[in-house]
């Protein structure tokens, strides 16, 4: 249960949702007060903090209004080591997330000019935590003092709290000579960790920098030194959140094995350890635990979670699960992506005769399409499906680690279930202020675990202010030549005009129908979070150079939400919120902006954006008004058959301080311009109806195909507009008696053709011919 | 293979009353013809439909190439003497290769005959050139202008012999020394030591062959030996009459052996501070030596270039990877990794790019083939490219062998790590098998060579923990031998074998005594790389000086005196740096990175190190590392923004001697002492002084001296 202090006070208008760029420190001491600044934009006095720190907030004056709020915090003394988040929501909006540090040593700020061993800022007492930052190709030193035979530990928390740089930690002794270097440490992600035993007596530097002298935006990073007891494993990763059960935290430099209990979804060392708590999984499964030293052959039942470990090296887990012969089973680990676990998770289905039926880890999955089309994608936990062979009534799973390793550090969480299509939907929005009267986005992700239908997003328990829109995700048709996929939506939220400003917490569902008429409905886990870093600079394929943002879904945050002050405009699109286009012809979406703003320079042209949408040409027309215009959509024959959405936006504003303006979604239909039904039959002639989309009134030629011999069948054209065909087939005394499959190809034009006139045609028709005798 | 059933029996006119086979006696006629040389039908399609092996390396292959492609039609039973193998290379028929021979020479006779007795392929068993012999171990001439034959013998599987001169291909590496005609007549040109390559059916022999000096009146000077170099090198120079050169003199030495081990030449303070040390040159100059090989920039150099031969680029690996990579590659040069073990950790690596640095290895090559070139290139100086579409032309390594090694990499896998821009090297479990391009059979994985305790090869699993360990091996005849010709290259120019990575049969080593010395000195040692290096250093032929005498200023092979070697791109940044007090400014990296302390090619880019001949790690060849000169060079040392920039920093050398107020005599040495190392002679003395005295500025003046100074030989060149 999330404890929420929010602190209101009356609330002044400033002109736009508010946007938290830094915290000043980022972290501090339990027990200790401390002035903590917010630093960003639009941050109006008087804003509400919204955070589970439990401490109190009370508002000191700002010296720079709008960029900062200033707070006397005061934090109690027994509050959990770990990260809060701290966000605050003012009468335009709510702001993006940052993450606060509640530590138990006490804290420092670097001073700068420390860029050199001879100049490192000194540390007189430890333990201590300071808080720096490294801009670029920076390198921040520290001096510390340490006794010949003492162990302490050093410790760069960043990339966990939210900052984008990726530490790296050397330590040095008063010669200059490199004692120790860290780079990423198991457990931490791309944070560091050494805890050091000082030769001798002496001063020290130790030295902070980025791995690879990157210059990021959000560049803070956390020192802790000091000597305190960490562990670097936990077993089990996560259990139903419903039960109790006990975790052993072991390694690092602890004596031995401790167990505690989950406490809100983390597990902490027990004491005043200054050891960030580790983030556990809960679940809504059946649970259970590895058994170890047991002789009994290891089952797995369908839909539980079994927790295990790969406790020494070359060590492989086996478990016997229940088959039916021709069913699909899905089978997936959970370890090293969460960031906990170090195991490299393999994982291989072998039928009764030991024979490899499948694995993943070793290789990207087969349902994966990007596994081809993005080189420098990153691995997440294997997943793989598999039929089950004919009479088999049991499989054994084998997991192990990639590369043969094995510790108390590499545990999983393995489940096998019967596989029907299914998908996953994440945010990757972490948070959205509606405008009151204007519109708003929510971005969606969709991992396909083989379903590849349309899916369709909604919000559920929308209040009747707010409109939803768009959402549609077109089915994907897994292609390596034209390596198109779809797995994104975009779902606009519209609250109406003088809707109340009032914070929401919004669920957004992804739903969509199987062939068999199943109905699955997955909810959207939100990111909690985001920090965009800067890419990996020099790969030759630009792929691989993007690095995905950090996200915390540790969070468990859904969709925070407000609804705000007034847009700065509307953008309306002339069109109903529902359109057809025939395949190959154009649709116009004339649109206005309204500006809410005196003075405000008006947009001239607009962005659009057609998440799943293919083959499609769009142009903005070639006069350019403030204020208004027309966008086109051009289709052609390629242009697949099915859904898509169309969302429109502007930049609008006083020049430096543009927002994007977004309309409503539109959905789009392409659809065949005309449908040829299937005929029947009076003799030998065969007749049915032509189904024309509106709009579509050119002739259609029908032309019969795989006629039996001996039967000849002309073609017919069918005038413009005309909606019924008739066919007169003649038999000779040779042409078999009998029903006969014949097909109707049908052709017709498109009038809106580039070049004047574009061949049409559709699918053949399969028609059923009777020959008497 | 088919063997051919004589449709008639005639009586045969044997070589010897032997009967002719395909395997001993036409082969080796029509290779010696051409007819299977790489411009004619053993090119890689052939010529006009006919395609034979090149230079006859599969034996079998030809032979049905010859009786039974197109239906035979090269061979007519009927009447061999109307056969198409022999109407065309006496243009009986046209043949757009020419005449190869004439229609009454023996050549033709040996084919006729052969048609005629039924041409049969011949038992390799029997016919096989098991060995060569020729007529001496090494050719010797007192003067140039001499001329003697050299003769070849061929020894078959069946203990046969036969004198085969006249087929025989023999070849010279220094034509301008000694060239050999097609009767196998060597001919001297001039003074100097060259190799004979002779070639006869797919074996080898190298002969070396030495021109002295007809000048009378060599006497032979000894100087002091300080290691078994020196009595190596000598005992080879005595033998030639080349009179090795003196010391090089200390601020000569301390200039070289600086840019040598920590890719800096040494401060003015540094140089003085030497030059006063009292002692003789032996003691001193190794105090000195010791003294730079603990340094972190003795570390930043040698990083450097296996940095290069490791090919740690971003392009590859991605910017962390490459900064892990090298942190890698430093901790082993820092801690004095012992070489088989650094290789062996690189080999036999696993895991996450990220965690396990040495990884990064396989993620430039990415497979098989590749990998396998890469390794026995670096690691063993063979170029096996060659063999990967027929047998190596001039080496013992076949296309079989090839496909062998390759297979020991087949099982490398790599995928994604779980951070952006990983990679996990992992071993797959499928497709993890190397085909023959030809048989498309699965090639079982084999080493290039037994050597003694080679590990069996697994069935399945991880192989390259046996290659690491039998290419890693002191029984390795090329493992250790490599890496010391490759170190011996960086103080010298050029290795005992040149280029370095291309060790072969018809590529001798300048002085075998030499290299073998070193390279057990360096195996019983535990491949300890900085006791090869002292070794180096320390001997007299490395510290002496670039000046010839009479006797050995036409020697650049044997080590009888330095040669000047221009300056590395890094060397020469950083150097600019210690002559002007300018530092180099870098984009991405931290305010004090040396030239040398950069990751990769990407730093820097297109500016003044690519310029100089930075290579850009696009392969493991130390040819892809320039030190020519070009045009675009001289324009920006003599007019270039880098050296103006430099020159005229604030924070300079010239900035802060003028505003310090130092004298005549404390600028122009100072100058000199940052720029070449040394102080001025009195006469450039002179010549400076009046120098600055001309003109309104003499803080102006300072500058162009400045500019003079490093766009000369003394500062270009490690001298």
């Amino acid at each position: 249960m999330m404890r929420i202090a929010i602190l209101f006070i009356a609330s002044l208008a400033s002109a736009a949702p508010p946007v938290l760029t830094s915290l000043e420190p980022w972290g501090a001491q339990r027990g200790k007060a401390l002035t903590l600044t917010l630093k960003g934009q639009y941050l109006p006095e008087g804003a509400k903090i919204v955070s589970t720190l439990p401490a109190t907030f009370t508002p000191l004056a700002s010296e720079a209004p709008g960029k900062t709020l200033p707070y006397l915090v005061e934090i109690k003394p027994d509050t959990p080591v770990g990260l809060y988040p701290v966000r605050i929501l003012s009468p335009n909006g709510v702001s993006n997330l940052l993450l606060f540090s509640v530590g138990t040593f006490p804290e420092m700020k670097e001073k700068e000019g420390n860029d050199s061993a001879e100049a490192a800022q000194k540390v007189n007492q430890t333990p201590a935590i300071v808080n720096g930052s490294l801009k670029a190709a920076d390198r921040d030193f520290y001096e510390v003092y340490g006794k010949a035979g003492e162990k302490r530990v050093f410790e760069v928390e960043a990339r966990r709290m939210g900052s984008a740089i990726d530490p790296s930690l050397r330590i040095y002794d008063s010669a200059g000579k490199l004692l120790s270097r860290v780079e990423d440490t198991a457990g931490l992600g791309v944070d560091c960790r050494v805890e050091f035993t000082f030769p001798k007596e002496g001063t020290y530097k130790i030295e902070v920098r980025e791995a690879r002298f990157s210059d990021q935006a959000s560049n803070f990073y956390r020192l802790k030194m000091g000597s305190y007891p960490y562990a670097t494993a936990v077993y089990p990763l996560g259990w139903n959140r419903l039960k109790d059960v006990d975790v052993e935290l072991s390694g690092g430099n602890l004596p031995a094995p401790v167990t505690v209990k989950p406490l809100d979804g983390m597990v902490h060392l027990p004491g005043s350890t200054a050891s960030l708590p580790f983030p556990f999984v809960q679940s809504d499964l059946p649970e259970m635990l590895e058994p170890v030293n047991d002789a009994r052959p290891r089952f797995l039942p369908a839909n539980t979670v079994m927790n295990g470990r790969i406790r020494k090296p070359g060590e492989i887990d086996r478990y016997s699960f229940p088959v039916q012969g021709g069913k699909t089973y899905l089978v997936e680990a959970e370890a090293r992506a969460g960031g906990v676990s170090q195991l490299d998770a393999l994982l291989t289905v072998y039928g009764v005769n030991g024979d490899r039926i499948e694995s993943a880890g070793d290789k990207p999955p087969k349902q994966a399409v990007n596994a081809f089309i993005v080189a420098g994608d990153y691995s997440r936990d294997p997943y793989l499906v598999f039929e089950a062979p004919k009479g088999a009534m049991q499989v054994t799973i084998a997991v192990e680690d990639l590369n043969g390793s094995g510790s108390a550090a590499h545990a999983y969480r393995l489940i096998a279930r019967e596989q029907k299509p299914d998908f996953e939907v994440s945010l990757s929005t972490p948070y959205v202020n509606i405008p009151s009267g204007g519109t708003a986005v929510v971005a969606v992700n969709v991992d396909r675990r083989g379903y590849n239908g349309d899916i369709r997003l909604t919000v559920k328990d929308l209040p009747k202010d707010i409109e939803v829109a768009g959402g549609t995700i077109p089915a994907e048709i897994p292609d390596i030549d034209t390596r198109q996929v779809s797995r994104r939506g975009v779902l606009t939220l519209t609250a109406k005009a003088g809707a109340p400003a009032r914070t929401l917490d919004l669920t957004v569902i992804g739903e969509a129908k199987l062939e068999d008429g199943t109905r699955i409905e997955r909810k959207a886990l939100g990111p909690g979070m985001q920090t965009n870093i800067r890419g990996s600079f020099g790969f030759v394929d630009s792929s691989r150079r993007a690095i995905r943002p950090f996200e915390a879904p540790w969070l468990g945050l859904a969709l925070p939400a407000m609804v705000g002050i007034e847009p700065p405009g509307v953008l309306e699109v002339k069109a109903p919120r529902r359109v057809r286009i025939i395949q190959g012809m154009r649709y116009d979406f004339p649109w206005t902006f309204a500006s809410k703003t005196p003075g405000m320079q008006l947009p001239s042209a607009v962005t659009p954006d057609t998440p799943g949408g293919r083959d499609l040409r769009i142009s903005d027309g070639n006069k350019r008004q403030p204020g208004k215009g027309l966008m086109t959509m051009n289709t052609t024959i390629g242009t697949p058959t099915g859904t898509f959405d169309v969302i429109l936006s502007t930049r609008a504003g006083m020049g430096m301080n543009d927002e994007v303006v977004y309309a409503p979604a539109i959905t789009v239909d392409v659809v065949q311009g005309y449908d040829v039904g299937a005929p029947k039959q009076d003799g030998l002639k065969l007749f049915g109806t032509i189904r024309r989309e509106d709009g579509f009134s050119a002739p259609v030629t029908i032309t019969p195909d795989a006629l039996p011999l001996g039967v000849a069948c002309p073609p017919v054209e069918v005038g413009e507009n005309g909606t019924e065909y008739a066919i007169e087939c003649q038999a000779s005394k040779e042409a078999p008696a009998g029903e006969h499959m014949i097909l109707l190809n049908a052709a017709s034009i498109l009038p809106q053709g580039e070049k004047g006139k574009v061949p049409y045609k559709i699918a053949p028709v399969e028609a059923k011919l009777r020959i008497g005798k | 293979m088919r063997f051919l059933v004589p449709l008639f029996v005639t009586p045969a006119l044997l070589i010897g009353a032997e009967q002719l086979t395909f395997l001993k006696d036409v082969m080796p006629v029509i290779n010696k013809a051409g007819c299977t040389s790489g411009p004619c039908h053993g090119a890689a399609k052939g010529k006009n439909g006919f395609k034979l092996s090149l230079r006859g390396y599969d034996p079998e292959f030809d032979y049905e190439a010859l009786l039974y492609d197109l239906s035979g039609r090269r061979f007519n039973r009927a009447d061999p003497a109307r056969s198409l193998m022999l109407a065309k290379p006496t243009m009986e028929v046209p043949h757009g290769g020419g005449l190869r021979f004439e229609k009454d020479s023996r050549y033709y006779k040996i084919i006729l005959e052969w048609l005629r007795t039924g041409a049969p392929f011949g038992d390799p068993a029997k016919d096989k050139v098991v060995k060569l012999e020729v007529s001496k171990a090494e050719f010797f001439f007192d003067q140039p202008g001499a001329k003697e034959k050299i003769r070849t013998t061929a020894h078959y599987a069946d203990g046969a012999t036969r004198d085969v001169t006249a087929e025989a291909s023999v070849s010279s590496n220094t034509p301008d020394i000694a060239e050999v005609n097609a009767d196998s007549v060597i001919e001297t040109k001039r003074k100097g030591e060259a190799a004979l390559l002779v070639r006869y059916e797919g074996k080898f022999v190298t002969v070396p062959l030495t021109v002295l000096n007809p000048k009378q009146g060599f006497t032979w000077a000894a100087l002091p030996q300080y290691n078994y170099v020196d009595q190596l090198i000598d005992a080879k120079l005595k033998k030639l009459h080349i009179q090795p050169s003196g010391l090089a003199s200390d601020a000569e030495f301390l200039r070289r052996v600086s840019l040598d081990l920590v890719g800096v030449p040494p401060t003015p303070k540094e140089l003085r501070a030497f030059l006063a040390e009292p002692g003789d040159a032996k003691t001193k100059r190794a105090r000195a030596i010791d003294a730079l090989m603990k340094r972190a920039s003795f570390v930043d150099h040698w990083t450097v270039k296996w940095g290069d031969l490791l090919q740690n680029s971003r392009r590859y690996l991605g910017d962390k990877a490459t900064w892990g990579f090298r942190e890698w590659i430093r901790d082993s040069i820092a801690s004095n990794k012992p070489y088989d073990k650094m290789v062996r950790e690189l080999l036999t690596s696993r895991g996450s790019a990220y965690e396990n640095p040495a990884a990064n290895y396989y993620r430039v090559m990415r497979e098989p083939k590749l990998s396998m070139e890469k390794t026995s290139q670096v690691f063993l100086g063979v170029r096996m490219v060659c063999a990967q579409c027929h047998d190596h032309p001039f080496e013992q390594w076949t296309q079989n062998q090839y496909y062998q090694l390759s297979a020991f990499f087949a099982a490398v896998g790599l995928k994604p790590g779980y951070e952006t821009g990983d990679e996990i090297l992992y071993l797959k479990r499928d497709d993890n098998l190397v085909k023959h391009p030809k048989t498309g059979r699965t090639v079982e994985p084999q080493y290039l060579i037994a050597s003694i305790g080679a590990p069996p090869i697994p069935q399945a699993g991880d192989r390259r923990e046996a290659l690491a360990e039998w290419l890693t091996s002191k029984n390795n005849p090329f493992f250790a031998k490599a890496i010391v010709n490759r170190m011996w290259s960086y103080f010298f120019g050029k290795g005992i074998i040149d280029p370095v990575d291309d060790i072969r049969a018809s590529n001798p080593p300048v002085n075998e005594a030499l290299l073998t010395a070193l390279t057990k000195d360096f195996v019983e040692r535990g491949f300890d790389l900085h006791h090869l290096i002292r070794t180096i250093v320390n001997s007299r032929a490395y510290q002496a000086s670039i000046d010839a005498n009479e006797w050995n200023e036409d020697d650049h092979i044997n080590f009888s005196h330095q040669m000047p070697r221009r300056l590395s791109a890094e060397q020469l940044q950083d150097a600019l740096f210690v002559a002007t007090g300018s530092r180099p400014h870098f984009p991405e990296v931290p305010e004090d990175t040396l030239a040398q302390q950069l990751p990769d090619p990407h730093v820097g880019k297109d500016g003044f190190l690519d310029l100089f001949g930075r290579p850009q790690r696009e392969s493991a060849c130390e040819c892809e590392r320039r030190t020519d000169l070009s045009l675009p060079q001289a324009l920006n040392l003599v007019n270039g923004g880098d050296i103006a920039t430099a020159i005229g920093d604030p924070k300079g050398a010239i900035a802060k001697l003028i505003t310090a107020g130092a004298t005549d005599r404390q600028l122009i040495e100072e100058l000199y002492l940052g720029s070449l190392s040394r102080l001025p002679s009195p006469a450039e003395y002179d010549h400076a002084v009046t120098f600055l005295k001309k003109g309104d500025s003499r803080a102006a003046r300072a500058q162009d001296l400045l500019w003079a100074l490093v766009n000369s030989k003394g500062f270009l060149f490690n001298r």
